[in-house]
């Protein structure tokens, strides 16, 4: 518990830090909101422009700007939304119930995929099974992402015509819903599987040398069960770590699988909103990105202190 | 052993890697004919940035082999050319990452203890951060606003430098890791500590002792980063964040075949299948490095 309780505060710690970061770095970006509304009203006078900024508190120096940004946002007003004309906090809301289904569900399918194949590879090293899923894994590791994705559309939605090349339904039930899914997790999923595979073949390797898996043989166990029973378990420890600190990269991969694909959720909405100008959405949204990461980390700890008995048992002090 | 200089022997035990010597062909092969652009373009009478607005989505012929793109505009010199500035912010960029990596790694297992941890946690918690969108703010920054002057901000090679800067900053960490580790186990080494009984101060330790025998881990870890930085380029242009049309690169000329995926499909084939060979090619390169330059692999 200690333990968890200490990567809690540590976690609140690098949020606050990125708030401040990106807060700075937000102001640096080309213009200022009061630019915007001088570009949307010919009669302001650049006195009008000055006393606009002393009203909102342009002019005051960063830090005390960012106090004042992070007092109502711990409040819960994270301001409006130039771009989409409501509150930040409204926008945010479908977009993430939006990269939710869409990462969860590529972890899913990732996982799904990479520890059948991974403990398959490990099972025999160097045997032409483990050279095959090797050359699969290298290959996905360094296709492009986003080439991945248009390759995808041509195939499924140009050529064969059976998938839509990108969007979300606007009518119809689940079952639409999920054929405009299809595409963007198989690119999400894909992108990242080819890591997991390697990973998992590594992590497994790794215990299967130690000595409680001669233990386990001399004592007639069949290979299944010291591949499932003995091996799994502590070859999952590091793959919990991996899943955790991944969590960005995923989410990274999000950004370009609905950008691509033109779905409309975090990943989509932060590209939209820098490039827009939309400074509240775009700091609330690249914040929330970061929280989430952060809970990732997070939950992948409690995963390993599931895992790891000493953890548990408060042995293994972190 | 033989009694053959270390570098010979290097060279000899790569040459043996049937692999990675066709990779290291292949990525030769490839920058040899992106910097030979201008040649084809003379050779072919074509040129990759005339607009001929007669001869769209011409199909391949002698002229051009490649066909024609929306304008008009010869394919296979655009992806040349846009070869020519992909491969050089790679290259570039992993130069920048190689430095900032080395200075980071060396620092931290030279010297250890609390800087050691306070930067190993910058390392591992730049991993962990949702990075694109990041690098989407880094690259969305006015760079008048850092108090560059503005006709130095809106040059043409601005742009370039921009993005070599970009993902330099954030791909720095796999070079770190290494050397890092390489460094804490040479602090510990007779030759080292001989040298300090000597009375040789620390930058020269540094200098003379420590970094000769990092080259190896940084030659690795350089080339395995690199392709990862040339993906992140390609990311970043694709989303129009890298390096502007209509300087070609391959990622922006993505970003034009997606626009016409529906009438013209094919052209979103070459751009990320170069992409996707030279970071096979420099995968492979980098793995065979890392054997034939590994010492404990010496006598096999």
């Amino acid at each position: 518990m200690r333990f968890l309780l200490g990567r809690l505060i540590q976690s609140a710690a690098v949020l606050l830090a990125m708030s401040f970061m990106v807060y700075g770095l937000i102001g640096l970006m080309p213009g200022d909101p009061i630019d915007l509304m001088i570009s949307s009203d010919p009669r302001m006078t650049s006195e009008d422009a000055q006393r606009l900024r002393e009203i909102y508190g342009l002019d005051q120096p960063l830090l005390s700007r960012w106090g004042a940004w992070l007092g109502s946002a711990l409040s819960g007003d994270l301001g409006w939304s130039r771009l989409q004309a409501r509150p930040v906090l409204e926008a945010l809301a479908p977009a993430l119930a939006e990269t939710a289904v869409l990462m969860g569900l590529a972890l899913v399918l990732t996982l799904a995929i990479a520890l059948p194949a991974g403990i398959l590879a490990a099972r025999r090293p160097h045997s032409p099974v483990d050279r095959t899923i090797g050359l699969a894994a290298f290959v996905g590791i360094s296709t492009p992402p986003f080439w991945l994705s248009l390759v995808l559309i041509i195939v499924f939605a140009v050529l064969l015509g059976v998938l839509p090349a990108g969007g979300t339904a606007l009518s119809g039930g689940l079952v639409e819903h999920l054929r405009y899914l299809v595409l963007p997790l198989l690119a999400l999923t894909l992108a990242g599987v080819g890591g997991y595979v390697r990973f998992v073949r590594a992590a497994m390797l790794e215990t299967l040398g130690r000595e409680w898996i001669r233990t386990a043989r001399a004592k007639g166990v069949s290979e299944n069960g010291v591949l499932l029973r003995h091996a799994l378990r502590p070859a999952m420890i590091p793959v919990a770590t991996l899943v955790g600190i991944d969590f960005g990269t995923l989410f990274s991969g999000a950004l370009i699988v609905e950008t691509v694909f033109a779905r409309p959720g975090m990943g989509r909405l932060i590209y939209d909103a820098i490039l827009g100008n939309d400074y509240n959405l775009a700091l609330a949204a690249l914040l929330l990105a970061t929280a989430l990461t952060l809970l990732g980390n997070l939950l992948a700890d409690i995963g390993l202190v599931l895992l790891d008995r000493r953890l548990r048992l408060g042995v293994h002090r972190s | 052993m033989t009694g053959a200089a270390p570098a010979t022997v290097t060279l000899r035990r790569f040459l043996r890697l049937r692999g990675a010597v066709a990779a290291l062909a292949v990525l030769a092969a490839l920058a040899a004919m992106t910097a030979a652009a201008p040649l084809v373009s003379a050779m072919l009478g074509a040129s990759g940035e005339a607009v001929d607005l007669l001869g769209r989505f011409a199909p391949p012929s002698a002229a051009h082999p490649l066909g024609t793109d929306d304008l008009g505009r010869d394919v296979l010199l655009r992806l040349l050319e846009g070869g020519r500035a992909s491969l050089l912010v790679g290259l570039v960029a992993a130069l920048g990452s190689a430095v900032i990596g080395t200075a980071v790694g060396l620092a931290a297992g030279y010297f250890g203890g609390r800087l050691d941890a306070l930067l190993m946690r910058l390392t591992d918690g730049l991993l962990a951060l949702p990075l694109l969108p990041l690098l989407i703010v880094l690259a969305a920054l006015d760079p008048a606003k850092l108090g560059l002057p503005a006709d130095l901000a809106t040059a043409p090679l601005a742009g370039l430098a921009r993005i070599i800067v970009i993902v330099s900053l954030f791909g720095w960490t796999t070079v770190a890791r290494l050397v890092r580790a390489e460094a804490l186990r040479l602090r510990e080494e007779a030759f080292v500590l001989a040298a300090r009984a000597l009375g040789a101060s620390t930058p020269r330790i540094m200098a003379r002792h420590i970094l000769p025998n990092l080259a190896s881990p940084v030659i690795v870890a350089t080339t395995l980063a690199a392709g990862n930085i040339i993906l992140l380029e390609a990311v970043l242009s694709f989303l129009g964040l890298g390096i502007q049309p209509p300087t070609p690169s391959w990622g922006n000329l993505l970003t034009n075949a997606q626009e016409l995926v529906w009438s013209e499909p094919t052209l979103a084939l070459w751009p990320g299948l170069l992409i996707l060979v030279t970071v096979v090619a420099l995968n492979i390169v980098g793995d065979g490095l890392r054997e034939a330059l590994d010492p404990r692999a010496a006598n096999r």
